[in-house]
């Protein structure tokens, strides 16, 4: 086993892990942090999605000792403490979840967008969230939803 | 119980020393978006030592002479980016801007996947049709070779002592060049080539000077054909010489059958998106 240190949504984490463990085991299995879901662990669905050092990754697809020292942002750490972010409080408001299963995922890709776009066009969000799947269809709501949140963080409504 | 150990060496020459003493043991990992795939299914009896290869400062993507130097360790989102590459070769730009997602490009690297040995690797497609030359290093020195020999040579001489996949050196396209690249894929974002057909050529009015033709997804590994520079090398490309290339290009194919397409389909969409290509220069 092997040491990681990690920060995750501010907090300083030390974990003994094993060199072939993923970001995604790690957060779930070892420090409990379960906003990024299982979905294939293949890269296929996003439903790990988190940002590191700022960057849109797959959890499951990052060796967990490749990230070590780096900044980890899941869901959780998106709003925090300061309430809903603009993204998440237009998620709710646009009924962008049905079971749930994909929104950790789409907030934090949806957030890597906004990060560097704060005024996407609706192909830009599609592109953004082109590796995000939604077993439950609500593709139409979440590109709506971000839309909204753009605007409003754009036009300094928002939380950053 | 597992014996797996993480190795990030912060040079490469400290890199080739340490593969080279861990000898079948070591496996090398760079953005992980394949081998963790891997790792991720076959959670026992692993007994590996990881090298890591992403603090070797092999990310860079410079210009030398005529020629783009792409460090291996470069991710697919910063290639995408990149003004030079987009100026310089955009045909390499548009390929990795159409492989996997934002998330996985931003991981992802050319480096690793030359490394997956892929049919359907989409990089090394885009490389070879613009006749890239691929640079490994070992403690036994350097090694230089075009990307269509890596490919097909087995991995014991081509990475002899443990070797790293240093950088790819792209010649820039001229002014009287042109590219080409067409990926068919099941949609339009995050899906891996169903087929691929890319070129690099010069034209003289419709008159073809050189034609540097690849197929990815047709065969065990993406290649030049050959058929396509025999028949349209200083030729007039008219609609009837497309039309015999695409068929005659098919002889040169293996396709195979998997969860995207069958062999029967491949073969059928390689003739529209030949044609295709070839339809953009005249
Ligand atoms: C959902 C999904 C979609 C994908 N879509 C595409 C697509 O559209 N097109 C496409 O071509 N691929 C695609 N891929 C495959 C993969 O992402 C790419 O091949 C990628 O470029 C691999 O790079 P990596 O750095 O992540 O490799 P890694 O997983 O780190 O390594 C892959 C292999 O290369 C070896 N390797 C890595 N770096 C070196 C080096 N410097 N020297 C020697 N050996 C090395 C490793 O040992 C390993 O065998 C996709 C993957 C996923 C999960
Ligand atoms: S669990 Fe990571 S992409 Fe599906
Ligand atoms: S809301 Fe159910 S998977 Fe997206």
């Amino acid at each position: 086993m092997v040491l990681l240190e990690i920060s995750v949504n501010g907090k300083g984490c030390r974990v003994l892990v094993d060199a072939t463990t993923s970001l995604l085991t790690v957060l779930r299995e070892q420090l409990h942090i379960t906003g990024p879901k299982i979905g294939c662990e293949t890269g296929d669905c996003g439903a790990c999605s988190v940002l590191i050092d700022g960057k849109l990754r797959r959890a499951c697809l990052t060796n967990a000792m490749s990230v070590n020292g780096s900044e980890i942002t899941t869901v959780e750490g998106i709003g925090g403490s300061g309430g809903l972010h603009a993204l998440q409080k237009s998620f709710y408001e646009h009924h962008a979840s049905q079971c749930g299963y994909c929104t950790p995922g789409m907030i934090v890709a949806s957030k890597a967008l906004l990060d560097n776009n704060p005024t996407p066009t609706e192909l830009e969000i599609k592109e953004a969230l082109s590796g995000n799947l939604c077993r439950c269809a609500s593709y139409v709501n979440i590109i709506k939803a971000v839309k909204s949140a753009a605007l409003k963080t754009s036009n300094g409504g928002g939380e950053p | 119980m597992l014996n797996e150990t993480f190795h990030a060496p912060g040079d490469l020459s400290q890199a080739c020393s340490l593969i080279s003493d861990l000898g079948e043991k070591a496996i090398i990992i760079a953005g992980g978006t394949d081998l963790m795939v891997r790792f991720n299914r076959h959670r026992v009896n692993r007994n590996v030592a990881l090298v890591y290869v992403g603090k070797l400062g092999l990310n860079f993507i410079k210009e030398e002479q005529d020629h783009i130097v792409i460090g291996a360790c470069a991710n697919l989102a910063d290639i995408t980016a990149s003004a030079l590459v987009q100026k310089k070769i955009p045909l390499l730009a548009r390929a990795c801007s159409q492989m996997a997602s934002p998330a996985i490009r931003n991981a992802a690297t050319l480096g690793g996947n030359l490394g997956t040995n892929a049919r359907n690797a989409d990089g090394v497609a885009a490389l070879m049709a613009l006749g890239a030359v691929v640079v490994t290093a070992s403690t036994g020195g350097e090694i230089r070779m075009p990307i269509e020999a890596f490919v097909t040579t087995p991995k014991k001489e081509k990475l002899a002592n443990g070797g790293i996949v240093k950088q790819f050196e792209v010649p820039c396209l001229t002014a009287d060049e042109r590219w080409a690249w067409e990926k068919l894929r099941q949609r339009q974002g995050d899906s891996r080539s169903i087929l691929s057909v890319s070129l690099r050529t010069k034209m003289a009015g419709n008159i073809c000077k050189s034609m540097r033709l690849v197929l990815g997804s047709m065969a065990a590994h993406p290649f030049v054909s050959k058929t396509a520079a025999e028949l349209l090398e200083g030729k007039y490309i008219s609609s009837e010489l497309i039309d015999q290339a695409a068929k005659e290009i098919l002889s040169e194919t293996d396709p195979g059958t998997d969860s995207r397409a069958s062999a029967w389909y491949r073969a059928k969409a390689a003739q529209v998106l030949i044609r295709r290509v070839l339809s953009q220069l005249v």
